[in-house]
Protein backbone atom coordinates (compact mmCIF):
# COMPACT_ATOMS: atom_id res chain seq x y z
CA UNK A 1 0.00 0.00 0.00
CA UNK A 2 1.26 3.43 -0.84
CA UNK A 3 1.83 5.49 2.25
CA UNK A 4 -0.99 8.03 1.14
CA UNK A 5 -3.46 5.37 1.08
CA UNK A 6 -2.08 3.94 4.39
CA UNK A 7 -2.84 7.42 5.60
CA UNK A 8 -5.91 7.05 4.15
CA UNK A 9 -6.96 3.75 5.12
CA UNK A 10 -5.57 4.91 9.11
CA UNK A 11 -8.65 5.44 10.30
CA UNK A 12 -10.52 2.77 9.07
CA UNK A 13 -7.72 0.30 10.07
CA UNK A 14 -7.62 1.53 13.50
CA UNK A 15 -11.51 1.19 14.60
CA UNK A 16 -10.99 -2.69 13.59
CA UNK A 17 -7.73 -3.23 15.24
CA UNK A 18 -8.58 -4.76 19.11
CA UNK A 19 -7.57 -2.06 21.65
CA UNK A 20 -5.15 -1.74 24.29
CA UNK A 21 -7.01 -2.49 27.52
CA UNK A 22 -5.23 0.80 28.86
CA UNK A 23 -6.97 3.23 26.39
CA UNK A 24 -9.59 4.65 27.34
CA UNK A 25 -10.27 7.36 24.47
CA UNK A 26 -9.55 6.57 20.89
CA UNK A 27 -9.13 9.20 17.94
CA UNK A 28 -10.21 8.56 14.30
CA UNK A 29 -8.86 10.01 11.33
CA UNK A 30 -11.44 11.65 8.53
CA UNK A 31 -10.96 12.43 5.24
CA UNK A 32 -12.92 15.36 3.87
CA UNK A 33 -12.82 16.02 0.05
CA UNK A 34 -10.66 16.20 -2.33
CA UNK A 35 -14.23 16.57 -3.51
CA UNK A 36 -16.45 18.31 -1.55
CA UNK A 37 -18.99 20.74 -2.23
CA UNK A 38 -17.90 23.18 0.37
CA UNK A 39 -14.63 23.09 0.35
CA UNK A 40 -14.73 26.15 -2.77
CA UNK A 41 -12.44 23.64 -5.31
CA UNK A 42 -10.81 20.53 -4.89
CA UNK A 43 -9.01 20.53 -1.13
CA UNK A 44 -8.45 17.58 1.04
CA UNK A 45 -8.60 17.86 4.55
CA UNK A 46 -7.04 15.19 7.22
CA UNK A 47 -9.20 15.72 10.44
CA UNK A 48 -8.18 13.57 13.25
CA UNK A 49 -11.55 13.55 15.19
CA UNK A 50 -11.99 12.09 19.51
CA UNK A 51 -15.32 11.65 19.24
CA UNK A 52 -16.65 15.32 17.81
CA UNK A 53 -13.85 17.25 19.01
CA UNK A 54 -11.15 18.21 16.14
CA UNK A 55 -7.75 16.87 17.70
CA UNK A 56 -5.50 18.16 14.09
CA UNK A 57 -6.68 18.79 10.60
CA UNK A 58 -4.00 18.73 7.94
CA UNK A 59 -5.22 20.19 4.61
CA UNK A 60 -3.80 18.44 1.47
CA UNK A 61 -3.62 20.83 -1.49
CA UNK A 62 -1.71 20.67 -4.73
CA UNK A 63 -5.17 18.88 -6.52
CA UNK A 64 -5.12 21.81 -9.33
CA UNK A 65 -1.33 22.11 -9.36
CA UNK A 66 -0.35 23.30 -13.33
CA UNK A 67 2.93 24.96 -11.98
CA UNK A 68 2.43 28.11 -13.63
CA UNK A 69 5.72 29.37 -12.42
CA UNK A 70 7.50 26.64 -14.53
CA UNK A 71 4.92 27.75 -17.61
CA UNK A 72 6.19 31.20 -17.13
CA UNK A 73 9.92 30.17 -17.88
CA UNK A 74 8.88 29.66 -21.66
CA UNK A 75 6.99 32.49 -21.92
CA UNK A 76 7.45 36.24 -22.90
CA UNK A 77 6.39 38.70 -20.36
CA UNK A 78 3.36 39.87 -22.05
CA UNK A 79 2.22 36.10 -22.77
CA UNK A 80 2.09 36.01 -18.87
CA UNK A 81 -0.63 38.49 -18.69
CA UNK A 82 -3.56 35.78 -19.47
CA UNK A 83 -2.16 33.48 -17.37
CA UNK A 84 -2.36 35.32 -14.25
CA UNK A 85 -6.18 35.46 -14.56
CA UNK A 86 -6.12 31.41 -13.94
CA UNK A 87 -4.52 31.72 -10.19
CA UNK A 88 -7.24 33.89 -8.41
CA UNK A 89 -10.20 32.94 -10.56
CA UNK A 90 -12.36 35.36 -8.73
CA UNK A 91 -10.06 38.49 -8.82
CA UNK A 92 -8.04 38.23 -12.06
CA UNK A 93 -7.55 41.82 -12.08
CA UNK A 94 -5.74 42.01 -8.95
CA UNK A 95 -3.07 39.60 -10.39
CA UNK A 96 -2.93 41.20 -13.70
CA UNK A 97 -2.27 44.26 -11.82
CA UNK A 98 0.42 43.00 -9.56
CA UNK A 99 2.33 41.20 -12.47
CA UNK A 100 2.23 44.86 -14.60
CA UNK A 101 3.34 47.23 -11.62
CA UNK A 102 6.03 44.45 -11.30
CA UNK A 103 7.27 44.88 -15.17
CA UNK A 104 6.91 48.51 -15.19
CA UNK A 105 8.85 49.01 -11.81
CA UNK A 106 11.58 46.79 -13.48
CA UNK A 107 11.58 48.87 -17.27
CA UNK A 108 10.67 52.17 -15.89
CA UNK A 109 7.54 52.76 -18.19
CA UNK A 110 5.44 55.63 -17.40
CA UNK A 111 1.40 54.87 -17.21
CA UNK A 112 -0.66 57.82 -18.44
CA UNK A 113 -3.36 58.66 -15.71
CA UNK A 114 -6.68 57.60 -17.48
CA UNK A 115 -5.06 54.23 -17.15
CA UNK A 116 -4.10 54.84 -13.43
CA UNK A 117 -7.52 55.81 -12.79
CA UNK A 118 -9.28 52.90 -14.96
CA UNK A 119 -6.96 50.82 -12.82
CA UNK A 120 -8.02 51.68 -9.84
CA UNK A 121 -11.69 51.52 -10.19
CA UNK A 122 -11.45 48.03 -12.17
CA UNK A 123 -9.60 46.69 -9.52
CA UNK A 124 -11.79 47.99 -6.56
CA UNK A 125 -14.82 47.06 -8.80
CA UNK A 126 -12.95 43.68 -8.57
CA UNK A 127 -12.53 43.95 -4.82
CA UNK A 128 -16.85 44.01 -4.57
CA UNK A 129 -17.26 41.15 -6.84
CA UNK A 130 -15.05 39.24 -4.91
CA UNK A 131 -16.38 40.39 -1.80
CA UNK A 132 -20.06 39.87 -3.13
CA UNK A 133 -19.37 36.28 -4.49
CA UNK A 134 -17.51 35.29 -0.46
CA UNK A 135 -21.11 36.67 0.71
CA UNK A 136 -22.71 34.70 -1.39
CA UNK A 137 -21.55 31.37 -1.14
CA UNK A 138 -20.12 31.85 2.17
CA UNK A 139 -23.85 32.08 3.06
CA UNK A 140 -24.35 28.69 1.29
CA UNK A 141 -21.87 26.92 3.38
CA UNK A 142 -23.39 27.68 7.07
CA UNK A 143 -26.54 26.59 5.27
CA UNK A 144 -28.47 30.02 4.83
CA UNK A 145 -28.87 29.53 1.02
CA UNK A 146 -31.18 32.73 0.36
CA UNK A 147 -27.55 34.40 0.37
CA UNK A 148 -26.29 33.30 -2.73
CA UNK A 149 -29.16 34.44 -4.51
CA UNK A 150 -29.12 37.91 -3.34
CA UNK A 151 -25.19 38.53 -3.92
CA UNK A 152 -25.38 36.43 -7.37
CA UNK A 153 -28.58 39.06 -8.71
CA UNK A 154 -26.17 42.14 -7.81
CA UNK A 155 -23.36 40.24 -9.20
CA UNK A 156 -24.89 39.90 -12.39
CA UNK A 157 -25.05 43.48 -12.95
CA UNK A 158 -21.34 43.86 -12.28
CA UNK A 159 -20.59 41.34 -14.75
CA UNK A 160 -22.34 42.62 -17.44
CA UNK A 161 -20.71 45.98 -16.90
CA UNK A 162 -17.13 44.12 -17.22
CA UNK A 163 -18.42 42.02 -20.06
CA UNK A 164 -19.16 45.32 -21.72
CA UNK A 165 -15.44 46.63 -21.15
CA UNK A 166 -13.52 44.32 -21.37
CA UNK A 167 -15.17 41.35 -23.38
CA UNK A 168 -15.37 38.96 -20.65
CA UNK A 169 -17.31 37.76 -17.44
CA UNK A 170 -14.79 35.70 -15.69
CA UNK A 171 -10.97 35.94 -17.29
CA UNK A 172 -10.50 39.36 -18.13
CA UNK A 173 -7.20 40.12 -19.64
CA UNK A 174 -7.57 43.65 -19.62
CA UNK A 175 -4.64 45.11 -18.00
CA UNK A 176 -1.34 45.91 -20.13
CA UNK A 177 2.05 46.21 -19.67
CA UNK A 178 2.04 49.96 -19.73
CA UNK A 179 -1.47 50.87 -19.42
CA UNK A 180 -4.97 49.21 -19.99
CA UNK A 181 -5.82 47.03 -23.31
CA UNK A 182 -8.95 49.61 -24.41
CA UNK A 183 -10.87 52.75 -23.03
CA UNK A 184 -14.04 51.84 -21.58
CA UNK A 185 -17.06 52.48 -24.04
CA UNK A 186 -19.48 55.45 -24.07
CA UNK A 187 -21.67 55.59 -21.01
CA UNK A 188 -19.74 53.25 -19.35
CA UNK A 189 -18.82 55.56 -16.17
CA UNK A 190 -22.27 56.18 -15.18
CA UNK A 191 -23.51 52.93 -15.60
CA UNK A 192 -21.09 52.15 -13.36
CA UNK A 193 -21.93 55.04 -10.77
CA UNK A 194 -25.53 54.19 -11.34
CA UNK A 195 -24.80 49.96 -10.49
CA UNK A 196 -22.62 51.71 -6.73
CA UNK A 197 -25.49 54.02 -6.24
CA UNK A 198 -27.46 50.52 -6.31
CA UNK A 199 -25.49 48.69 -4.63
CA UNK A 200 -24.94 51.16 -1.49
CA UNK A 201 -28.58 51.72 -1.19
CA UNK A 202 -30.43 48.97 -1.81
CA UNK A 203 -27.75 45.33 -2.08
CA UNK A 204 -25.26 46.19 0.73
CA UNK A 205 -27.78 46.68 3.09
CA UNK A 206 -30.16 43.77 2.21
CA UNK A 207 -26.82 41.55 2.91
CA UNK A 208 -26.53 43.02 6.29
CA UNK A 209 -29.95 42.83 6.95
CA UNK A 210 -29.73 39.25 5.86
CA UNK A 211 -27.20 37.72 7.38
CA UNK A 212 -24.71 40.35 9.56
CA UNK A 213 -27.14 41.48 11.36
CA UNK A 214 -29.26 37.83 11.89
CA UNK A 215 -29.70 36.31 15.23
CA UNK A 216 -28.51 32.88 14.51
CA UNK A 217 -25.59 34.02 12.01
CA UNK A 218 -24.54 35.69 15.06
CA UNK A 219 -24.73 32.70 17.64
CA UNK A 220 -23.37 30.93 14.74
CA UNK A 221 -20.14 32.36 13.82
CA UNK A 222 -19.08 34.88 16.97
CA UNK A 223 -16.28 33.13 18.89
CA UNK A 224 -15.87 30.45 16.12
CA UNK A 225 -12.03 30.70 14.95
CA UNK A 226 -10.27 33.06 17.25
CA UNK A 227 -7.12 34.35 15.53
CA UNK A 228 -5.16 36.63 17.82
CA UNK A 229 -3.59 39.48 15.81
CA UNK A 230 0.28 37.79 16.98
CA UNK A 231 -0.40 34.59 15.48
CA UNK A 232 -1.94 36.13 12.59
CA UNK A 233 0.93 38.17 12.26
CA UNK A 234 3.69 35.31 12.55
CA UNK A 235 1.66 32.71 10.07
CA UNK A 236 1.89 35.60 7.69
CA UNK A 237 -1.83 36.35 7.10
CA UNK A 238 -3.21 39.25 5.29
CA UNK A 239 -5.97 41.27 3.90
CA UNK A 240 -9.30 41.02 5.44
CA UNK A 241 -8.29 37.71 7.83
CA UNK A 242 -5.55 39.84 9.39
CA UNK A 243 -7.17 43.33 9.47
CA UNK A 244 -10.16 41.12 11.54
CA UNK A 245 -7.72 40.33 14.14
CA UNK A 246 -8.03 44.09 14.97
CA UNK A 247 -4.35 44.95 12.83
CA UNK A 248 -4.87 48.01 10.64
CA UNK A 249 -2.48 47.26 8.00
CA UNK A 250 -3.45 47.24 4.12
CA UNK A 251 -0.99 47.84 1.46
CA UNK A 252 -2.70 50.25 -0.41
CA UNK A 253 -2.30 52.78 2.74
CA UNK A 254 0.97 51.75 3.76
CA UNK A 255 3.01 50.44 0.71
CA UNK A 256 0.72 52.87 -1.62
CA UNK A 257 0.70 51.40 -5.54
CA UNK A 258 -0.85 52.88 -8.72
CA UNK A 259 -2.61 56.21 -7.15
CA UNK A 260 -3.93 55.12 -3.75
CA UNK A 261 -2.54 57.68 -2.10
CA UNK A 262 -5.24 60.52 -3.63
CA UNK A 263 -7.81 58.77 -2.49
CA UNK A 264 -9.39 58.96 1.07
CA UNK A 265 -10.71 55.75 2.92
CA UNK A 266 -10.62 53.90 6.03
CA UNK A 267 -9.38 50.10 6.83
CA UNK A 268 -12.16 48.27 8.82
CA UNK A 269 -10.96 45.87 11.47
CA UNK A 270 -12.10 43.36 13.63
CA UNK A 271 -12.33 43.42 17.34
CA UNK A 272 -11.92 39.70 18.27
CA UNK A 273 -10.88 37.89 15.22
CA UNK A 274 -13.68 35.77 15.19
CA UNK A 275 -15.38 33.82 12.06
CA UNK A 276 -18.02 37.55 12.25
CA UNK A 277 -15.31 39.94 12.60
CA UNK A 278 -13.82 37.77 9.04
CA UNK A 279 -17.60 38.47 7.24
CA UNK A 280 -18.06 41.89 8.98
CA UNK A 281 -14.50 42.91 7.52
CA UNK A 282 -15.53 42.01 4.08
CA UNK A 283 -18.96 43.27 3.88
CA UNK A 284 -17.39 47.00 5.04
CA UNK A 285 -14.68 46.55 2.57
CA UNK A 286 -17.14 46.90 -0.04
CA UNK A 287 -18.87 50.31 1.02
CA UNK A 288 -14.91 51.51 1.68
CA UNK A 289 -14.47 50.03 -2.03
CA UNK A 290 -17.68 52.12 -3.49
CA UNK A 291 -16.28 54.99 -1.97
CA UNK A 292 -12.83 54.62 -4.01
CA UNK A 293 -14.76 54.10 -7.17
CA UNK A 294 -16.28 57.33 -6.68
CA UNK A 295 -13.75 59.30 -5.82
CA UNK A 296 -11.81 58.17 -9.01
CA UNK A 297 -15.15 58.66 -11.18
CA UNK A 298 -15.08 62.27 -9.91
CA UNK A 299 -11.15 62.88 -10.99
CA UNK A 300 -10.93 60.78 -13.93
CA UNK A 301 -9.44 62.89 -17.14
CA UNK A 302 -9.39 61.86 -20.37
CA UNK A 303 -6.23 60.84 -22.43
CA UNK A 304 -4.77 58.24 -24.05
CA UNK A 305 -5.03 54.57 -22.41
CA UNK A 306 -1.66 53.39 -23.22
CA UNK A 307 1.93 54.72 -22.37
CA UNK A 308 4.87 54.59 -24.12
CA UNK A 309 6.57 50.72 -24.03
CA UNK A 310 9.42 50.14 -25.82
CA UNK A 311 9.13 48.73 -29.53
CA UNK A 312 10.11 44.71 -30.00
CA UNK A 313 10.77 41.86 -27.73
CA UNK A 314 10.60 42.85 -23.84
CA UNK A 315 13.45 42.14 -22.22
CA UNK A 316 14.11 43.02 -18.24
CA UNK A 317 17.32 44.13 -17.21
CA UNK A 318 19.13 41.57 -15.15
CA UNK A 319 18.28 41.79 -11.43
CA UNK A 320 15.21 40.53 -9.58
CA UNK A 321 11.64 42.02 -8.54
CA UNK A 322 9.23 42.14 -6.40
CA UNK A 323 5.61 43.20 -6.58
CA UNK A 324 3.20 43.34 -3.71
CA UNK A 325 -0.54 44.46 -3.70
CA UNK A 326 -3.45 44.09 -1.77
CA UNK A 327 -5.85 41.62 -3.50
CA UNK A 328 -9.67 41.20 -1.73
CA UNK A 329 -7.84 37.76 -0.33
CA UNK A 330 -4.65 39.41 1.02
CA UNK A 331 -1.42 39.99 -0.15
CA UNK A 332 -0.70 38.78 -3.91
CA UNK A 333 3.12 39.30 -4.58
CA UNK A 334 5.20 38.36 -7.41
CA UNK A 335 8.87 37.97 -7.81
CA UNK A 336 10.44 38.14 -11.00
CA UNK A 337 14.24 36.60 -11.03
CA UNK A 338 15.37 38.11 -15.04
CA UNK A 339 18.75 37.20 -16.34
CA UNK A 340 18.13 39.82 -18.63
CA UNK A 341 16.52 37.31 -21.43
CA UNK A 342 13.05 37.75 -23.21
CA UNK A 343 11.41 34.86 -20.51
CA UNK A 344 11.52 35.54 -16.81
CA UNK A 345 14.46 33.45 -15.11
CA UNK A 346 12.20 32.40 -12.31
CA UNK A 347 8.83 33.58 -11.33
CA UNK A 348 7.02 33.04 -7.97
CA UNK A 349 3.89 34.41 -6.77
CA UNK A 350 2.78 34.42 -3.27
CA UNK A 351 -0.97 34.20 -2.70
CA UNK A 352 -2.84 35.13 0.19
CA UNK A 353 -4.52 31.61 0.08
CA UNK A 354 -1.72 29.46 0.23
CA UNK A 355 -0.45 31.20 3.80
CA UNK A 356 -3.95 31.40 5.07
CA UNK A 357 -4.58 27.34 4.25
CA UNK A 358 -1.89 26.96 7.08
CA UNK A 359 -3.92 28.58 9.51
CA UNK A 360 -6.73 25.92 9.21
CA UNK A 361 -4.99 23.63 11.75
CA UNK A 362 -4.49 26.42 14.32
CA UNK A 363 -7.91 27.60 14.11
CA UNK A 364 -9.93 24.51 14.41
CA UNK A 365 -8.01 22.51 17.13
CA UNK A 366 -11.12 21.91 19.83
CA UNK A 367 -14.00 22.60 17.64
CA UNK A 368 -16.56 20.22 16.71
CA UNK A 369 -16.19 18.86 13.42
CA UNK A 370 -19.49 20.89 11.93
CA UNK A 371 -16.96 24.01 12.37
CA UNK A 372 -14.50 22.95 10.18
CA UNK A 373 -16.52 24.25 7.13
CA UNK A 374 -17.13 27.34 8.42
CA UNK A 375 -13.80 28.45 9.65
CA UNK A 376 -12.80 27.08 6.12
CA UNK A 377 -15.46 29.41 4.46
CA UNK A 378 -13.81 32.46 6.73
CA UNK A 379 -10.49 32.10 4.99
CA UNK A 380 -12.17 32.06 1.61
CA UNK A 381 -9.33 30.21 0.16
CA UNK A 382 -9.41 29.95 -4.18
CA UNK A 383 -7.47 27.04 -4.93
CA UNK A 384 -6.14 28.01 -8.39
CA UNK A 385 -3.78 30.12 -6.64
CA UNK A 386 -3.88 28.07 -3.48
CA UNK A 387 -2.32 25.24 -6.21
CA UNK A 388 -1.13 27.45 -8.90
CA UNK B 1 17.13 55.02 1.76
CA UNK B 2 15.03 56.62 4.94
CA UNK B 3 17.09 57.10 7.95
CA UNK B 4 15.41 54.01 9.65
CA UNK B 5 16.78 51.47 6.97
CA UNK B 6 19.87 53.26 7.18
CA UNK B 7 20.01 52.96 11.08
CA UNK B 8 19.05 48.46 10.82
CA UNK B 9 21.89 48.19 7.59
CA UNK B 10 24.14 49.56 10.48
CA UNK B 11 22.98 47.96 13.21
CA UNK B 12 22.85 44.41 11.04
CA UNK B 13 26.16 44.71 9.76
CA UNK B 14 27.74 45.60 13.32
CA UNK B 15 25.88 42.82 14.88
CA UNK B 16 26.68 40.21 12.34
CA UNK B 17 30.30 40.78 10.32
CA UNK B 18 29.69 37.91 8.27
CA UNK B 19 26.36 39.73 6.00
CA UNK B 20 27.17 41.57 2.90
CA UNK B 21 24.97 44.21 2.00
CA UNK B 22 23.17 43.42 -1.56
CA UNK B 23 22.99 46.31 -3.80
CA UNK B 24 21.13 44.47 -6.44
CA UNK B 25 17.57 44.40 -4.02
CA UNK B 26 15.83 47.44 -4.74
CA UNK B 27 12.77 46.61 -2.73
CA UNK B 28 13.42 47.88 0.99
CA UNK B 29 17.35 46.73 1.86
CA UNK B 30 18.89 43.46 0.83
CA UNK B 31 21.77 41.09 2.36
CA UNK B 32 23.24 38.57 2.01
CA UNK B 33 23.97 35.91 4.73
CA UNK B 34 25.67 32.69 5.36
CA UNK B 35 23.74 29.89 5.76
CA UNK B 36 25.39 29.23 8.98
CA UNK B 37 23.86 32.25 10.44
CA UNK B 38 20.52 32.58 8.57
CA UNK B 39 18.47 31.49 11.88
CA UNK B 40 20.41 34.15 13.89
CA UNK B 41 19.73 36.78 12.24
CA UNK B 42 16.11 35.94 11.14
CA UNK B 43 15.58 35.71 15.09
CA UNK B 44 17.46 38.99 15.18
CA UNK B 45 15.27 40.83 12.61
CA UNK B 46 12.05 40.14 14.11
CA UNK B 47 12.96 41.18 17.40
CA UNK B 48 14.89 44.45 16.56
CA UNK B 49 13.56 46.96 18.37
CA UNK B 50 11.67 50.00 16.20
CA UNK B 51 11.66 47.82 12.78
CA UNK B 52 10.65 44.19 14.01
CA UNK B 53 10.27 42.27 10.76
CA UNK B 54 7.48 40.26 12.55
CA UNK B 55 5.74 39.14 9.07
CA UNK B 56 7.53 37.01 6.48
CA UNK B 57 5.68 37.79 2.63
CA UNK B 58 7.71 35.13 0.69
CA UNK B 59 10.25 32.50 0.37
CA UNK B 60 12.10 32.06 -2.95
CA UNK B 61 14.15 29.30 -4.19
CA UNK B 62 16.17 29.59 -7.12
CA UNK B 63 18.57 27.77 -9.10
CA UNK B 64 21.16 29.82 -10.66
CA UNK B 65 22.81 26.52 -12.06
CA UNK B 66 26.03 27.25 -10.21
CA UNK B 67 24.43 27.73 -6.90
CA UNK B 68 21.14 27.58 -5.25
CA UNK B 69 19.32 30.42 -3.68
CA UNK B 70 16.32 31.10 -1.25
CA UNK B 71 15.09 34.12 -0.78
CA UNK B 72 12.90 35.58 1.66
CA UNK B 73 10.67 38.91 1.69
CA UNK B 74 10.43 40.26 5.26
CA UNK B 75 7.73 43.28 6.39
CA UNK B 76 7.56 44.88 9.77
CA UNK B 77 4.07 45.73 10.16
CA UNK B 78 4.30 48.11 12.62
CA UNK B 79 7.45 50.01 11.22
CA UNK B 80 6.79 49.42 6.95
CA UNK B 81 10.63 48.27 6.90
CA UNK B 82 11.25 45.99 4.04
CA UNK B 83 14.02 43.57 4.11
CA UNK B 84 15.31 40.88 1.99
CA UNK B 85 17.58 38.09 2.82
CA UNK B 86 19.46 35.73 0.23
CA UNK B 87 21.12 32.43 1.18
CA UNK B 88 23.20 30.63 -1.46
CA UNK B 89 23.81 27.41 -1.13
CA UNK B 90 25.84 24.74 -2.68
CA UNK B 91 23.95 22.38 -5.64
CA UNK B 92 25.91 19.64 -4.47
CA UNK B 93 24.53 20.22 -0.43
CA UNK B 94 21.30 22.33 -0.75
CA UNK B 95 20.36 22.46 3.15
CA UNK B 96 19.73 25.76 5.33
CA UNK B 97 18.29 26.24 8.61
CA UNK B 98 14.49 25.96 8.64
CA UNK B 99 12.96 29.56 9.76
CA UNK B 100 9.46 27.94 10.86
CA UNK B 101 10.63 28.72 14.69
CA UNK B 102 11.05 32.63 13.62
CA UNK B 103 8.14 32.23 11.26
CA UNK B 104 5.64 29.57 11.50
CA UNK B 105 3.95 30.87 8.11
CA UNK B 106 7.55 29.86 6.52
CA UNK B 107 6.11 25.85 6.91
CA UNK B 108 4.11 25.63 3.63
CA UNK B 109 6.28 28.15 1.42
CA UNK B 110 9.44 25.78 2.97
CA UNK B 111 7.87 23.14 1.87
CA UNK B 112 7.20 24.15 -1.57
CA UNK B 113 10.59 25.14 -1.90
CA UNK B 114 11.13 21.35 -1.27
CA UNK B 115 9.21 20.09 -3.81
CA UNK B 116 9.45 21.92 -6.79
CA UNK B 117 13.43 22.99 -6.11
CA UNK B 118 14.92 20.59 -3.78
CA UNK B 119 16.10 22.62 -0.98
CA UNK B 120 16.55 21.29 2.03
CA UNK B 121 15.45 22.59 5.24
CA UNK B 122 17.35 21.48 8.48
CA UNK B 123 14.16 21.06 11.34
CA UNK B 124 11.53 21.08 9.64
CA UNK B 125 8.86 19.85 11.10
CA UNK B 126 7.12 18.60 8.13
CA UNK B 127 9.23 18.68 5.38
CA UNK B 128 7.23 16.57 2.75
CA UNK B 129 6.12 17.26 -0.96
CA UNK B 130 3.08 19.41 -0.95
CA UNK B 131 1.89 20.43 -4.45
CA UNK B 132 3.47 17.53 -6.13
CA UNK B 133 2.34 13.77 -5.40
CA UNK B 134 4.87 11.85 -2.58
CA UNK B 135 6.79 9.33 -5.28
CA UNK B 136 6.95 12.13 -7.60
CA UNK B 137 10.61 11.86 -9.33
CA UNK B 138 12.89 15.45 -9.59
CA UNK B 139 12.12 18.84 -8.76
CA UNK B 140 10.70 20.46 -11.51
CA UNK B 141 11.80 23.95 -11.25
CA UNK B 142 15.47 22.97 -11.22
CA UNK B 143 17.06 23.83 -14.56
CA UNK B 144 18.57 20.52 -15.45
CA UNK B 145 14.91 18.85 -14.63
CA UNK B 146 14.21 16.48 -17.79
CA UNK B 147 10.55 16.01 -18.28
CA UNK B 148 9.97 12.09 -18.95
CA UNK B 149 6.75 11.72 -20.06
CA UNK B 150 6.15 10.59 -23.31
CA UNK B 151 5.64 13.56 -25.83
CA UNK B 152 2.00 13.91 -26.71
CA UNK B 153 1.45 13.94 -30.39
CA UNK B 154 0.41 17.38 -31.97
CA UNK B 155 -2.65 17.36 -33.87
CA UNK B 156 -2.66 19.74 -37.00
CA UNK B 157 -5.58 20.48 -38.77
CA UNK B 158 -4.52 19.79 -43.01
CA UNK B 159 -6.38 22.25 -44.94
Amino acid sequence: MAPEEQLFMKGALETRAPLPPDLQRETIDLNIGPQHPSTHGVLRVIVTLEGETIVDAQPVIGYLHRNHEKIYESMQYPMIIPMTDRLDYLSPLTNELCYVLAVEGALGIEVPERAQYLRVIFAELQRVLSHQLYFGTFGADIGATTAFVYAFRDREYALDLLDRATGARLLYNYFRIGGVRNDVPDGWLDDLAAYLDYLENRGWPQYMDLLMKNEIFRARMEGVGILPPDVAIAYGASGPVLRASGVRWDLRKHDPYCIYDRFEFDIPVGEKGDGRDRCLVRMYEIRESIRIIRQALAQIPDGPVMGKVPRGILKLPKGDYYQHVDAPRGEVACHIVSDGGPHPYRFKWRSPAFVHLQLLPYLVKGLKLADLIVVLATLDPVFGEVDR
Amino acid sequence: MTAQLEDLRRVVLEQFPQVEVDPDVKWGIGFRVPRESLLEVARALRDMPGVTCDYLSNITGVDLRDRLQVVYHLIGVSSGAKVVLKVDLPPDDPEVDSVTPVWPGADWHEREAWDLLGIRFRNHPNLKRILLWEGYEGHPLRKDFVDRRPQRERKVRQR
